[in-house]
Parts: C-alpha cells; sequence; structure tokens
C-alpha cells in the first residue's frame, strides 16, 4: 500500500507537469498551458504570471489533499508500525 | 521553538514578496499588484479565449481523464505483472517505451489524434501510467512474497 500510494502522488505531479507542457505545445485554444503561451505572445506577463501561480496551487492543494486522505487516513496503520 | 520553526518555514516567501512589491512599485514589470489583479478577478475574460476560472476547468478536466485512465490501466497492469509470463511479454517493451520523453509523442499524437483535448489527454495518460505500473508491479511481488510466506508458514 505505501507503494501504491506514493505512485498516486508521483503520477499525479507528473501528471500537471505533462498537462502544462502540452497545451503549451499542442496550442489547443484552451487550458492553463495555452494561457501561458498566449500570454507570452502578447507581452502579458502578469496573465503568464497568474496561469503559472495558478498552476502551482493546484498541484499544491490537490498533493496536500492527496497526502491526507492517503498518508493521514489509508495508511495510518503504517505509522503504527514505524513506532 | 514550534513558533521559530514557523516563522522559518514563511520568512522567504514574505522576503521574496515583499522584494518583489518594493520593485513593483519602482516600476518593475510583471507588477505584483498586476498579477494579484488577475487573480482576484479570475472570472474576467482573458483573450476571447475565457477566464482563468474556465481555463483552469479545461485544465483539471484533461487532467481527471488522463489520470484515471493511467491509474486504471497502471492497476491492471500492475497486477498482471505479477505473472511472470505477462512480465516476460510486455515487459521489455513496456520498459523501453517509458524511457521515451512525452514530449516526443507530440508530433505523433498532433498526426493521429489531432489538435485538441485528446492529444494532451494522451499526453498526461502516457506520462502518469509509468509510476502507476510501477508501484503496482512492487506491491504485488510484495504481496506475492508475503503470501508466500504465510503459506509456509501455515503449511508445517
Amino acid at each position: 500500500m505505501p507503494h501504491i500510494g506514493a505512485g498516486m502522488r508521483i503520477s499525479l505531479g507528473l501528471a500537471f507537469i505533462s498537462m502544462t507542457e502540452a497545451e503549451m505545445i499542442i496550442y489547443a485554444g484552451q487550458g492553463l498551458g495555452y494561457l501561458i503561451m498566449l500570454s507570452w505572445r502578447a507581452q502579458r506577463f502578469e496573465m503568464l504570471l497568474a496561469a503559472i501561480v495558478l498552476i502551482g496551487i493546484l498541484n499544491l492543494t490537490f498533493d496536500r489533499v492527496f497526502r491526507y486522505f492517503v498518508e493521514e487516513k489509508l495508511l495510518k496503520w503504517e505509522k503504527g508500525i514505524v513506532k | 521553538m514550534r513558533i521559530r520553526r514557523e516563522v522559518i518555514k514563511f520568512a522567504l516567501p514574505l522576503f521574496f514578496f515583499s522584494f518583489w512589491a518594493v520593485v513593483s512599485l519602482k516600476g518593475f514589470k510583471p507588477s505584483l499588484f498586476d498579477v494579484l489583479l488577475v487573480l482576484v478577478h479570475p472570472t474576467k475574460d482573458i483573450f476571447g479565449i475565457g477566464s482563468l476560472v474556465s481555463c483552469m476547468v479545461v485544465s483539471l478536466k484533461e487532467i481527471g481523464i488522463g489520470y484515471s485512465v493511467a491509474a486504471f490501466a497502471g492497476v491492471i497492469l500492475g497486477i498482471l505483472f505479477y505473472y511472470k509470463t505477462f512480465d516476460d511479454f510486455f515487459g521489455s517493451t513496456i520498459n523501453t517505451l517509458r524511457h521515451i520523453p512525452d514530449v516526443a509523442w507530440i508530433p505523433l499524437l498532433l498526426v493521429w489524434a489531432g489538435i485538441g483535448i485528446k492529444s494532451i489527454v494522451t499526453v498526461i495518460f502516457l506520462e502518469s501510467f509509468f509510476p502507476y505500473r510501477d508501484k503496482y508491479g512492487v506491491w504485488s511481488e510484495e504481496y506475492a512474497t508475503a503470501l508466500n510466506r504465510i503459506w509456509r508458514v501455515f503449511r508445517c
């Protein structure tokens, strides 16, 4: 179970990274990655930074929620064994 | 001691934002206040493509689909990899594929799936699938070893 929890968290972080790069390259007309590229082209750097900050906040929030539910709730027993 | 640790944790971000605020007042672009203005009005339309919130919803939708499919496929394959024949047959191919960066697939995906959500979801799937499969593979091996030990103990 600890391995699965770690895999879930790693995958989630990688999903955010790949989402950003895919949207930036594919340029599909929607999404935060696309907004970064569009802001860069329009030289609206405040918009670009806002999109970057938002991606960071989203990733951090999901990671913390995951960590809470998986490590604190689902893997509670593991802490008992370590102690 | 605990308060000191908490202060230390927030010291660097506080310093960073204070510094940015000061240089913004002196005309540095992008200004911290402009960024905050964008973030506090997330529903405002940007470049005619929708608001920050609508962009976020699209991104989260893509992650939701890609991640769920990767999780499902990773769990199934991770468990199946417990079987040696399956591992021998697919293992080398999947291990080769995992070493290809997901960005390298993008041109080909554009040809196959077109410019749109399908290609982006596939890239997310490719990136998040392998950690799942690896970790489930390790888990199924460990689980099998543990079961084997229990079986040996109770057989005697």
